[in-house]
């Protein structure tokens, strides 16, 4: 298990965070379910933590949130997918993701950026897949900058 | 023509009938009551609530429109953009429609309907044709799930010019709103307590308003606003938060959220109108129900000698099924139906400018 905590301290330096983790999944992307779990409140980065992520796989187009849409798709450049799910304040998420489509994702060996509410068994909602924990936070006083933790699941 | 539309991208089941662009029935079933519990639309239970409600809503158009299922001429359906789960239950229902009833079928895109509403006749009055307009025009798209500057070369021919790189204008009021401590989906009480404040009580970003381009964002003023809330309070608790508030500064807040939403997509318009000299503006989606905008973009409007259209009725404005005929039937006019209604699949992320 390894984890990094780090503060970025614009919205610049968050994408470029999300630029290092792209660089570390890539040679995986495919093989397995890769999920991001992130978690924090709004505004705290989360969505431009998914727009460097796209950006630095190669995806060219618009990234924008999916607190409306619920999921958002984005096909890669390599053939592979990108789904960015909202399902911070689905009453039952775990019930109300299969709707949204993610045994189909998982099947599909998907990077899978999830905003999820805290405290969940993650392992029970894809064993098979690579977990990384992101926690996301304010910076007391500081209005641009974020601490963020990142944390991989065995 | 007769054209039956069907609406389900998002919370609202709706049928629409038009003939030609005379709006005969718009019938919407609305789920608010269902998701208000969870501030905002809940995926299974939107499923669901639009399987059950599309038989009835069905048979309300038909009996408004006064006209039999032999009547119908041509389907319209919205396949994009919007919920993929609440998209599939309207396709599918339209598929089936088109095949029973052996008639073309037209898939729509949600914003293009938004776009066409202007053209809706309603009742006695003659509406806006197509032919009165000089193209381009500037359509201004603002909803729950879209904020976009179009260029509308003629319809059927869009070019997107500016857009939201977050999060949507519509959105941006309903979250802000939930932390006023109303109901989902607050914005249009929020604009009704906005009415009681004052809008420069509070200073609030305008994001983006230094870019060159039209593009705007709106998750920068949403937690800008959420700042400003928890800087009057003591208990940070999203849930305590209206409990802290006084009512005039609930009132101010309103006032100062809406006037810094509102300038920001008005500080790109009039970019547009700039860069462009369009003779027509098209307003459009629920947002376009937001008297100050009206009001704000009627002033620019005029400034720029331009002329500013708005749907007829909020009905009209916000998600609803006749639009989507109105689109269907003036897509007959110039594109061929869909072909392959087996292969026909939803597109939750389709843009205009596809």
């Amino acid at each position: 298990m390894s984890e990094n905590i780090i503060t970025t301290t614009s919205a610049e330096e968050t994408k470029q965070l999300a630029a290092q983790w792209a660089q570390k999944i890539k040679p995986h992307l495919g093989t397995q379910p890769i999920v991001f779990a992130l978690e924090g409140e709004l505004g705290t980065g989360k969505t431009q933590f998914v727009k460097g992520m796209a950006a630095s796989l190669g995806y060219q187009k618009l990234v924008t949130s999916p607190s409306y849409s619920l999921v958002n798709e984005y096909p890669l450049p390599s053939g592979k997918l990108m789904v960015h799910i909202d399902a911070w304040r689905l009453p039952s998420p775990a019930q109300d993701l299969l709707t949204l489509g993610w045994e189909q994702f998982l099947n599909q060996q998907a990077l899978i950026m999830l905003e999820w509410p805290p405290d969940v068994n993650y392992h029970q909602l894809a064993p098979q897949a690579w977990w990384i924990k992101g926690l996301f936070a304010y910076v007391e006083n500081q209005k641009d900058s974020r601490l963020i933790r990142l944390e991989e699941l065995s | 023509m007769i054209v039956l539309g069907i609406d389900t991208s998002c919370d609202d089941t709706s049928v629409g009938i038009v003939n030609n662009l005379e709006v005969l029935a718009n019938v919407i079933s609305s789920q608010d009551d269902l998701h208000a519990a969870w501030g905002g639309v809940v995926p299974n239970i939107a499923r669901r609530a639009h399987q059950e409600n599309f038989p009835a809503v069905y048979q309300q158009a038909l009996a408004d429109a006064g006209v039999e299922e032999k009547d119908i001429e041509a389907i319209a359906v919205t396949y994009g953009h919007g919920l993929a789960v609440s998209l599939e239950v309207g396709l599918q229902e339209a598929i089936k429609l088109a095949q029973k009833l052996a008639i073309p079928l037209y898939p729509i895109n949600h914003s293009e309907g938004h776009l066409v509403a202007n053209f809706a006749q309603t009742g006695e009055e003659p509406g806006l044709s197509p032919d009165d307009i000089t193209w381009p025009a500037l359509a201004v798209l603002v909803a729950g799930g879209q904020t976009q500057l179009v260029k509308v070369e003629a319809l059927g021919k869009y070019q997107i010019i500016g857009e939201t790189v977050d999060d949507a204008i519509g959105e941006a009021f309903d979250k802000s709103a939930r932390l006023l401590g109303l109901d989902y989906p607050g914005g249009p009480q929020l604009a009704a307590l906005a009415e009681q404040g004052n809008s420069q009580a509070y200073d609030l970003p305008r994001p983006m308003r230094q870019s060159k381009d039209l593009n705007v964002s709106y998750a920068g003023l949403k937690t800008a606003f959420l700042r400003l809330v928890r800087s009057l309070i003591d208990n940070p608790e999203t849930d305590k938060i209206p409990s802290q508030l006084t009512t005039s500064q609930k009132a101010d807040l309103a006032a100062s959220f809406q006037a810094a939403a509102i300038e920001t997509i008005l500080i790109k318009v009039k970019k547009a109108l700039a860069q462009t000299d369009y003779q027509h503006i098209f307003l459009g989606g629920g947002v376009a129900a937001n008297q100050k905008l009206r009001q704000d973009l009627t002033t620019l409007a005029q400034k720029n000698e331009a002329q500013l259209h708005i749907p007829p009725g909020i009905k009209l404005c916000r998600d609803n099924a006749a639009m989507i005929a109105l689109a269907g039937f003036l897509a007959s006019q110039r594109v061929k139906p869909a072909t392959n209604l087996d292969n026909l699949d939803r597109d939750p992320q389709l843009r205009m400018d596809e």
